[in-house]
Formats: structure tokens, sequence, C-alpha cells
């Protein structure tokens, strides 16, 4: 169980006032938090079916579903940028560290790609913050806005946590990369490909690297973890207000209905994302979907 | 791109290192200069009506600019949705302070936060006995949707406080502060604009209660009444839409992000030149909870001032940096804060249940060391109230009066109680420690060694600290619940358990009973301090259920251009208003 009274975080506003014991057990009846266990987790369950999406926070008193509203957005913006760089800017650089392996292109990208695996990025936000504030006297904007409000705020804004993401998503896909094109251009059939004398560039794209596509999706997919673990902290030093602050925050206060929605919803996500990457390696490698008849038991019919 | 911010990096790291050279921070007051000689010398209380960098707010001839919209951090989002029933949360009432104003019937005045002045009333009048209290309220308050505030706006806010609501199954929880309040028998409006509050007990100092800046009126009766009826019991202010009494109305609230308020045309106060206030356009309060985000939003120029609330408040390093980037441009606010303390669970089986044992802790302890240690540098050894406090023991201004022998002669005293209580090989004591204060619990595992303790640190969060405070599950907590600030309103953290859960030390000493009658039954303030001191005595040296170590500087960085603050010697939730702010710029 987690420790904690959200009913005294409540009252004594965060551990600095006086409430006498009568108070505390009033707002924990009104808050509904005097009921046996089973019957509140009933209470939140159906909530998440009947349209409430867990019901209210108990901080705040705001509906669940309008905080999920407010917040999902930031992150998945957040999340699909960050994505979609390190795919981008990952699988080039793996490609090339394998092309180039034990040369100066495989050690910078080595340079490059093990800090970004190494360091928490907490950490290394911080100090790139004060790197910008001591040498360009310059920070972020510290209010949210979206793309559709003011692109070029939004930009500034999202740019660094985004590529501090990037840098730690694509750092391991970037290994990954390396790793399964050098297992695969050692098969017969790149050798195959060279001796029809097919170029190298061919080969390690047309070949290598198709075949080494699966687990590098594998990969991506089972990162996306995380990455919304990465948002956790960012989202509250960038000061984004999104999923990841939500649930920090929630956590700190104890509100346990917002954190059971949320990680009810991350579940979702991480499981609806795994589906489509499922589904996703049939297009890949087609030899996917034929496995099941390829796979069939021998009956000697 | 990676690369670029990598050398940025590495270039930032290494300037970072060449500016480390200590800058001498001009506006901030030397503390060490205060003279632990001097310890009888008055603590000035004149009502200079000083704003915080010396400006003179009476001054007619200082021409108070208008107009511009303050930035101000703010360490969250508001809680509770913004019910200052519920909640004491600097978070809240950073923001609350312009919404809401800056007290109730009566406020902490702003040149002298030990006095009482009117605020929603112009006049109050006790019975001779102090158990009526009947209050006069202006006739030209406002609701901010420009509705008349009433003595049924009274009525209705200390009923909801005392008794809060029950309908069936339904339930409203009272004020987290009724028990400040006292025991109100009945509420009485008087028309036309009188209120008269009956106690049940006599209390002289039911106006200082009121002034409390955390009992602001945020509940508008003509919005909240109709919702309630219709069963909607626990409707917040937010629900209604932050109609409020202060001199700042609600804009616009985007959680996690900001919240923007803007001048009240209709606000009632006016400075002494018989301009309205308050001066600004508004204000914008943005949400950042992280300290160090705060520090480069400030440093580069977003932010006109800082957050109120632990963590946000600077420390000594953290001001360097902030002098480096901004040289004259930023001046420090600072308030009397929170105080480091161990305090011990006697009611628990152990050897601090002795009090030779208690008594030898507190004789070990290296309090000066804390300050620079714990408290970033800012900061004083003091028992217990803001320096500043009138009611503050003048003795007590430097630690320590009771034991002024040299720490070394301390030190061989506290082994003598210790061998004497039989513990000269030491003991294990558990110690309860926010996760959010463990250089405080360190430093007192540290100095406990010498001694032969070895301090067990359970370290825990603010959701698990909330529990345990109030629980007997330890031997020794810090203590961090803010008072009133008089002797009165200390016996919620120094009384019995079984009438204070939330006291910092758990014992039933019926002897503190009696000292805190003796202060609600004296009649001077004379006679107030005197009990004072003979009851801290009693807490920290005879009995020394409680260790008073050090207490903390809060600073509050401003850019220089935003004059006119009133920061409050004590008690960050104070002066949260900005009525009188203007911006020379």
């Amino acid at each position: 169980m987690l420790p904690g009274d959200i009913v005294s975080w409540i009252l004594s506003g965060g551990g600095e006032a006086v409430h006498s014991a009568e108070v505390r057990e009033a707002l924990r009846q009104e808050l509904g938090l005097n009921d046996h266990l089973v019957v509140q987790y009933g209470r939140w369950l159906w909530s998440m079916v009947n349209g409430e999406f867990g019901g209210r926070s108990l901080v705040n008193g705001q509906p669940i579903a309008a905080i999920v509203a407010r917040q999902f957005p930031v992150t998945l913006l957040l999340v699909t940028y960050a994505v979609a760089l390190s795919v981008i800017v990952s699988v080039p650089l793996g490609v090339l560290a394998a092309w180039k392996r034990n040369r100066w292109q495989d050690y910078l990208v080595r340079l490059i790609t093990i800090p970004g695996q190494a360091l928490p990025n907490f950490w290394s936000a911080l100090l790139i913050l004060l790197g910008l504030v001591i040498i360009f006297r310059w920070s972020p904007p510290i209010v949210y806005t979206s793309p559709w409000e003011d692109i070029l705020t939004h930009f500034q804004i999202i740019f660094l946590p985004v590529l501090l993401l990037a840098w730690e998503h694509s750092s391991h896909i970037v290994r990954v990369t390396r790793a399964y094109i050098l297992e695969v251009i050692h098969k017969n059939y790149i050798l195959s490909a060279r001796a029809k004398g097919l170029s190298q560039r061919h080969i390690l794209l047309r070949h290598a690297l198709r075949n080494a596509l699966v687990p590098i999706v594998t990969i991506l997919g089972l990162q996306l973890g995380w990455l919304l673990s990465g948002t956790l902290i960012l989202e509250s030093i960038f000061g984004l207000p999104g999923l990841g602050g939500g649930l920090v925050q929630a956590a700190l206060v104890r509100d346990y209905t917002v954190i059971q929605s949320l990680a009810t919803l991350l579940v979702f996500i991480m499981l609806s994302v795994n589906l489509i990457i499922d589904l996703i390696y049939g297009v890949i490698d087609p030899r996917i979907l034929l496995s099941p008849q390829l796979t069939r038991p021998y009956t000697g019919s | 791109m990676i690369l670029g911010f990598s050398a940025i990096l590495v270039m930032g790291l290494i300037l970072d290192y060449y500016n480390q050279v200590p800058t001498p921070i001009s506006n901030i007051p030397d503390l060490e200069s205060i003279d632990p000689n001097n310890q009888e010398k008055d603590v000035d209380i004149s009502p200079s009506f000083q704003d915080d960098q010396g400006g003179d707010l009476d001054d007619p001839s200082i021409q108070q600019k208008r107009g511009g919209i303050l930035v101000l951090a703010n360490r969250g989002d508001p809680p509770a949705g913004f019910d200052t029933m519920r909640t004491s949360s600097i978070a809240l009432h950073h923001v609350a302070g312009a919404l809401f104003g800056p007290g109730n019937l009566v406020m902490r005045c702003r040149e002298n936060m030990y006095l009482v002045c009117p605020y929603l009333a112009r006049s109050w009048l006790p019975n001779p006995s102090f158990t009526e209290w009947t209050f006069t309220l202006r006739n030209d308050v406002f609701w901010h949707d420009n509705t008349q505030f009433t003595p049924n706006d009274v009525k209705f806010w200390l009923n909801l406080s005392i008794s809060g609501l029950k309908v069936g199954d339904k339930i409203r929880a009272p004020a987290y502060f009724e028990g400040d309040l006292g025991e109100i028998e009945k509420v009485e409006v008087i028309p036309p604009v009188q209120v008269k509050i009956t106690l049940k007990n006599p209390n002289r100092f039911f106006p200082d209660i009121l002034a409390n800046p955390r009992l602001k009126i945020a509940h508008p009766r003509h919005l909240m009444e109709p919702r309630i009826n219709d069963g909607d019991l626990s409707v917040s202010p937010l629900d209604v839409g932050l109609i409020g009494l202060g001199p700042f109305k609600f804009d616009n609230y985007e959680p996690g992000s900001i919240m923007q308020v803007l001048r009240f045309d209709n606000y009632f106060e006016h400075d002494a030149g018989g301009d309205q206030l308050p001066y600004l356009d508004g204000i914008d309060y943005v949400i950042i909870s992280d300290p160090v985000a705060m520090d480069i939003a400030f440093r580069t120029g977003r932010l006109d001032g800082g957050a109120r609330g632990f963590g946000h408040y600077l420390s000594e390093e953290r001001v360097v940096g902030y002098t480096r980037d901004l040289e004259d441009n930023v001046h420090f606010s600072q308030i009397e804060g929170g105080t480091i303390r161990l305090a011990f669970n006697v009611l628990k089986s152990g050897p601090w249940q002795d009090m030779r044992v208690r008594r030898a802790i507190a004789l070990w302890i290296d309090k000066e060391s804390a300050i620079p240690a714990v408290l970033g540098g800012f900061g004083w050894t003091t028992p217990d109230i803001s320096p500043n406090n009138p009611f503050k023991d003048k003795r007590f201004v430097v630690w320590p009066k009771f034991d002024l022998a040299p720490l070394d002669e301390r030190r061989d005293e506290a082994k003598k109680l210790m061998a004497g209580a039989g513990y000269s090989n030491g003991f294990s004591m558990g110690h309860l420690c926010r996760a959010r204060h463990t250089q405080a619990c360190q430093f007192l595992k540290d100095q406990l060694v010498g001694l032969g303790i070895d301090l067990q640190l359970h370290i825990i969060d603010e959701g698990e600290w909330n529990r345990a405070r109030v629980s007997l599950d330890f031997d020794t907590q810090p203590g961090a619940l803010s008072v009133l600030p008089i002797p009165e309103g200390t016996e919620g953290v120094y009384g019995r358990f079984s009438l204070s859960p939330d006291a910092y030390s758990k014992h039933e000493d019926e002897e503190v009973d009696r000292f805190y009658r003796l202060l609600r039954d004296a009649t001077t303030t004379e006679r107030r301090i005197d009990i004072w001191r003979q009851l801290q005595k009693y807490l920290f040296v005879e009995q020394t259920y409680i260790i008073p170590i050090a207490e903390a500087t809060y600073v509050v960085p401003y850019r220089t251009y935003v004059r006119g603050l009133v920061i409050p010697s004590e008690d960050g939730h104070t002066n949260t208003d900005f009525a009188t702010v203007w911006l020379d710029k």
C-alpha cells in the first residue's frame, strides 16, 4: 500500500498547518475515503466505464476526464516529436555505425549515444538550461503554448525536452540498429548479394536494414515506456502541463483516483502501441503473416 | 545538434566554475552583525509603513506608477479548488491574496504585521467580558461580480467554516482552521452593516485570529448557496468562478501553466494619497514547480518575482547566481521562516523519556553550525516565533541565552547527563525525516554521533509525513507546522497530545495546559510576554520536549523595479495581495 494520507495533505497545506482530528475525519467522510476499499475501488471502476473516466480528483474536485483532455495533447505532442526525431536520426546513425564499424564514424556515434543512455535526462536538462543562462542569458518561455496558438513559442518551449527525450531514446535505437545490422551482414544472403555485385549501399538499405527492422521496431515499442517515464520529470522542469507532470503531482499528494486513471491510460497506450507494432511486423516482414501455415504441426497426411 | 548542446554544456560548466568567486550581496543584511551581547535591545516594531526597499508608501511625494503586469512564479497549482477553508498551501495563498484579499474582517497591518488593522470591517467592539464581538462592515465592499458584500456573507462564511454542512448522507467538512476560531456560539446579523459574534468563552484576541491571512473569505453566499441547496455541498470557489473580494479579479487559469488576474476597478482600498488600489493592471502567476527552473526563468528576465514556499526560497548559493546575472537589478526580500527542531515523542518508550537525555541532546547540538550546513547560510539560532515578533522572548533572540557556556563545556555537561541517565554508551533513536529536509536530518544524525546516539533516519515523502506526524509511530520528528504569531496560537504545536495531536512533541504534560490557561486569562501584554517566557523555558529547557535549533530566513527575489512590496517579517502567507505594488519601469 502507498503510505500517506491525502486528507492530511490537503488540510495541512503540504504539512505546514494545524488542523483537528474531527475536521480530518469529516473531510475523509466527505471525500468518501471512509468507505470500504472494495467500495471505493468499485466506485472508481464504474466511473471508468460510465464515461466519467475515473470520476473526480480528490485534491481539487476537477473531473479526471477534463484533466486528461488538457494534459494528454501536451504529452502526445512531446512524445510524437521525440519519436519522430529519434527515428529520423537513430536508424541512419545505426546503419552508419555498422557500415563504418571500428572507424572514426563509429566511434563518434558511440561518443554521442553512450552518454545519451547513461545520463539521467533531468540532470542533462538542468545542465543545458544552466548552460544557456550562463552563455546566452536565455531560457525557454515559461508558459506553455500549443502549436495552434503560437508555433514559434511552442517550438521554443518544447525544443529542448524533445531533444533530450530523443537523445535518450535514439541512443538505444542506434545501438540496437548497429548490433542487428552487424549480425545480419554476416548472413549468407548478404554474401549472395555481394557475389551478385550489388553496391554496399544497396545491400545495407535493401537487404540488411530490412531484415534488421523487426527487432528495431520492437525496441521502438518497448522504449515507449521509457519515453513516457522520461516525460515525468522533464515536464516539470520545462513547465509543460502534460500527463507526466500531472502524474508525478498526483502521486506526491496521494490523489489516488487521478493516479489510477492516468496509470490505466498509460497502460492502455502501451498496449495499443505494442498491438500496432505487432501489426507492423507483417508489413515489414511478410513471412510473419505466413507463419501460422509455416509452423503448422506435421500430421503425416 | 546534440554535439552543439554538448559543447554548450561543457562551456557552461567551465564558465560556471570560473564564476564561482563569491559575489558580495549588497542588499542582504549581514545577519552575523547582530550583536549577541545586546540581547535586551528592543525589537523595533514601530509602524513606519516602509515598503521592502525603503520607499515610504505613505510618502505623497512618491508617485506610484499605475499599470503593468507583474509576473510572479507560483510553486504549484492552487489545490482544493482554491478553497481557503480547505488548505493553507502557499501554492494557493500566494495567488489567493490578490483574488480574495489579504485578510478577513480585519487584517494584519501592512506597516506592522503584529498589529490588527481594519479590512472588510471598519471597526469592532467587544463586550466587557470579551465573549461578544461586534464588527461594523464597510459599505463599499463588492464581490468581483459587483454584488454588495453584506453581513449575511460573513454569517454564511463563519457558519460554513465552523460547522460545515450535513444534508442526509452528504457532508461538507468544516474549515481546517475551525479550531483556531474557538468556540463560536452564534453569529447574528445586525442590519444594516453589523455582525455580532458570540463566543462560548472569553477571547481577548479574537481579532488577532481573524487577521490570520489564511482566513480569506472566498465564498460568495449569493453564488454558493444555490449550489449547496441543489445538493453540491462541496462547491468550491473555483466552481463559482473565483469571485472574490480582493484587489484583483480572476481572468484566466490554465492548470499547470499560468493563473492570471486583472485589476478589480471596484476595489475599496485607497492609498494615503486617496488613489485607488491596486496600481497594477494585473498579475500573471506562472506555475513553476521546479525551483531550478524558477531560478533560470528569473535570471533570464522572464519573471519579476519568485515564488513563496519552501524549496523556492533561495539559498546563499542561489543568491550568488542571481546577483552575478542581474547585479543591481534584483532585490532579495527576507521573511523569517520555519525552524529546524528536534521534538521528542515522550509517549513512546525509549531513553528519550528521561529528561536528562533530552537535555543532554539539547546541550550537545552545535546550533550555530546548522545555519550554513542546513539553511543555505540564511538563518539564525532562535527558539520560536520570528525575532521581530514582539512576543518573542528577547533573551532568546540570539540563542543560546540559557546555554551560554562554550560548546565544549556544554558538551561535557551533556556527557555527564547521559552517564547519569545510564546511557554513556549511547543508544539508537529513530527520526521521522521529511524527504525535502534531508539536509537537516543528516545534520542531526552527524551531530549526535559524538554523543553516542545513532539517529536512524526514516526518510518519508510529504504524503507519509502528514500521516506519521500526527501519530505516535516515531521517536523524534522535526515538526514544521505554522502557528499564529501570538503565544496563544502555539497551543496546537506545543500542547498535550490528547488536545493537540499535531503537536511537535507528543506529551501529556498538564503543566503546559496550565500555562496556556494563564495566557488566555492574562489581561495585559506584559503579563502575556511573561507567561510566554516561562512557557518557552519550560518547554525548551526544563523539560526539553523540543529542541529549537535554528530558524530559516526565507529569501524571495524580486526585480528592483518592483516597488511597493510589503514583505512580512514572518509567515509568507501574509501580504500576498500585492495591492500596493507598482512597476517602476
